[in-house]
């Protein structure tokens, strides 16, 4: 019995990095499958212009369900592409103050979010970010800070005409008991060029993404550093 | 650098690998001078334990030198002799600051792997699998150790190694398990697995004040081991008994059963009849991939109201569990791995008092490149095998 097979047999782990954004659900892929197995066999029996119209539509259906992205639908201008919306948790073993303080300095944001290259503060309430595709073309925007209540909600959108139209917020709330700080966080990437780039990145802007960035937050602020293993030692010729 | 490596199963090798180097700033180096095959790594010999890598190094009980520190390590110098807990721990989350530091927040870089599987991960280990961190071992010449100054414990002079180097794991191990059974005054307790964590089990249960322990396995030696300790008052045996184990210690207790059960045996447990065939054909189909027959029989010997306490490690899922039970008999059941930091310096203490040696469980003495075989040979029970010891 190797090892393989054994770690098939246990529930999927998908790699986070891997995850699109823009699958389809299930049902839709089932129903798409379904139907262009259907759609396809039928056009392949008649003959004729109509045997062969009704082959390519069940294929593409084919295609669809099984490649599960909305190339199609997208293609065909029928839906419309909607934004990326993550909204996601941390506790924190730390004050209010101290989390708060850590977020409003801009600047500390690629420390912990890994997708983003540089931010910086270019005056009291704006910002401009930088982020990196791994074609090595930089996207680069403008943010403004709408709200800013000190320990308790800071929220920031990109200027009217940023290549990347994004907003962001940052709750922060007590944890119960002595546990510290909770953080609720919203991001939303508009569609628009923005989104066709970022969908070009090698790790997908996507709701499990920011968790491990809060993730790394989080150990930055309460052990001090983000664990790894990369560069470790190993009995493989690559490292790690 | 030699280390042991894992390269898939049945098949670990001692190979030439890099040093290991300073990656964090919290990191030390540890030179090490003794370190351990544990019971637990025969799983991963087996294959049991899913998201290794080929090339992975083993190995989690170790101790050593500090030859390297990093730049934000400061209670730990160079120089140090110190064993190090095979729990990685940052010690500043909720988890490490409450004592549970088996389930620190912040040390494993995969924690998303366990969460997949779990629901949260609990800490890095050293060498074990990617899903808990994927962190290289100790059976190695030396280690990158993270979180330096939270997990090595310091040793002082004039004990040797063999009587310190079980604090990494088995000792606490054992401990905790024993103290999860909240003994009362007058308390029977049973004990699964005679193996090195059954035997310290058995021997913390005397230190927290059992009146009776009962050792039960099939292999003579380990049962012959275990029944020394207790002033040679503990009782051994054999779990294949042909009245049944359920019967042996309902009489053994004048019709009560233990007051608390230990498994020390775990995920691979030897089946027995009809429902180890079962086990045994489940897991080769993968529909199970735990076989828990320590764990069935405890919960059916248990005495009504009483404890199972689980230190033998289980990583998925099992069939055929008692629920019932354990629900008619309002048993407890703790488990988990072992909350390192809380019972190292209190059993450091233990052994400079002379209330333990740790070092009457080791049977076998390798250099680091002979630690294939003793795999193998450990596995195999041969050759009397309880606890082998390696030299790198």
């Amino acid at each position: 019995m190797d090892v393989k097979t054994i770690s098939d047999s246990l529930p999927a782990i998908p790699d986070p990095r891997q995850v699109s954004a823009t699958e389809l659900g299930m049902g839709e892929r089932i129903a798409s499958l379904a139907g262009g197995s259907l759609l396809t066999w039928y056009g392949l029996r008649r003959r004729g212009i109509g045997g062969g119209a009704a082959a390519v539509a069940g294929a593409a259906l084919l295609y669809h369900g099984a490649g599960g992205y909305s190339t199609l639908s997208r293609r065909m201008g029928l839906e419309a592409p909607q934004p990326t919306q993550i909204a996601k948790s941390m506790t924190i073993r730390r004050t209010a103050e101290e989390v708060y303080a850590f977020w409003r300095n801009l600047e500390n944001l690629p420390r912990f979010m890994t997708h983003l290259q540089r931010v910086e503060q270019t005056d009291a309430t704006h910002s401009h970010w930088t982020l990196a595709l791994p074609s090595g073309q930089i996207l680069e925007w403008d943010s403004k800070i709408i709200e800013d209540e000190p320990n308790r909600v800071l929220r920031w959108v990109s200027l009217p005409d940023s290549s990347v139209r994004n907003s962001g917020s940052v709750e922060f709330r007590p944890a119960p008991g002595n546990r510290g700080t909770e953080i609720h966080v919203n991001f939303t990437y508009e569609p628009g060029t923005g989104r066709v780039e970022l969908a070009r990145l090698a790790r997908p802007i996507t709701a499990q993404l920011i968790a491990e960035e809060l993730r790394h937050c989080k150990q930055i602020l309460e052990a001090g550093e983000i664990p790894s293993i990369d560069g470790q030692t190993s009995c493989r010729r690559a490292a790690t | 650098m030699r280390a042991l490596c894992w390269h898939g199963v049945d098949d670990v090798r001692v190979e030439s690998v890099p040093d290991p180097s300073i990656l964090n700033p919290r990191d030390a180096i540890v030179k090490v001078s003794r370190t351990a095959i544990c019971g637990s790594d025969l799983h991963l010999f087996d294959g049991y334990i899913p998201t290794m890598k080929s090339g992975d190094i083993l190995g989690h009980e170790f101790m050593g030198e500090v030859v390297e520190i990093g730049n934000e390590v400061h209670t730990l110098q160079v120089g140090d002799r110190v064993v190090v807990p095979f729990t990685i721990s940052c010690g500043h989350c909720h988890y490490c600051t409450e004592g549970e530091t088996a389930a620190c927040d912040n040390s494993n870089p995969n924690a998303w792997m366990a969460e997949k599987l779990y629901g949260y991960s609990p800490a890095a280990l050293f060498g074990y699998s990617h899903m808990l961190g994927g962190y290289a071992g100790g059976q190695a010449e030396y280690v990158r150790v993270p979180f330096a100054d939270v997990g090595p414990l310091k040793l002082p002079e004039g004990l040797e190694d063999e009587k310190l180097l079980f604090l990494s794991d088995i000792f606490p191990t054992g401990y905790q398990a024993a103290e999860y059974c909240d003994v009362q005054p007058g308390d029977t307790i049973a004990v699964w697995g005679c193996g090195p964590v059954g035997q310290f089990a058995i021997q913390s249960a005397y230190l927290l004040g059992a009146e009776r322990v009962i050792a039960i396995d099939d292999v003579p030696e380990r049962l012959e081991m275990a029944k020394h300790h207790g002033e040679g008052r503990t009782e051994a045996v054999d779990f294949s008994h042909e009245r049944g184990i359920v019967e042996v210690l309902r009489e053994m207790t004048g019709g009560r059963g233990p007051d608390a059960c230990i498994d020390a045996v775990g995920m691979e447990a030897h089946g027995l009849g009809p429902m180890g065939v079962y086990d045994k054909v489940k897991q080769s189909m993968m529909l199970e991939t735990d076989r828990p027959t320590a764990l069935r029989q405890a919960i059916q010997a248990c005495g009504k109201g009483g404890t199972i306490s689980i230190p033998g490690v289980y990583g998925g899922v099992l069939d055929k569990f008692p629920l019932g039970a354990a629900f008619g008999k309002g048993l407890t059941f703790k488990m988990g791995q072992t909350h390192m930091h809380r019972y190292m310096p209190k059993l450091l203490e233990h052994i400079q008092n002379g209330d333990i040696d740790p070092s009457v469980v080791i049977t076998h003495r390798l250099p680091l490149d002979q630690a294939p075989e003793g795999y193998d040979m450990f596995r195999a029970k041969q050759d009397g095998c309880i606890k082998i010891v390696l030299e790198p």
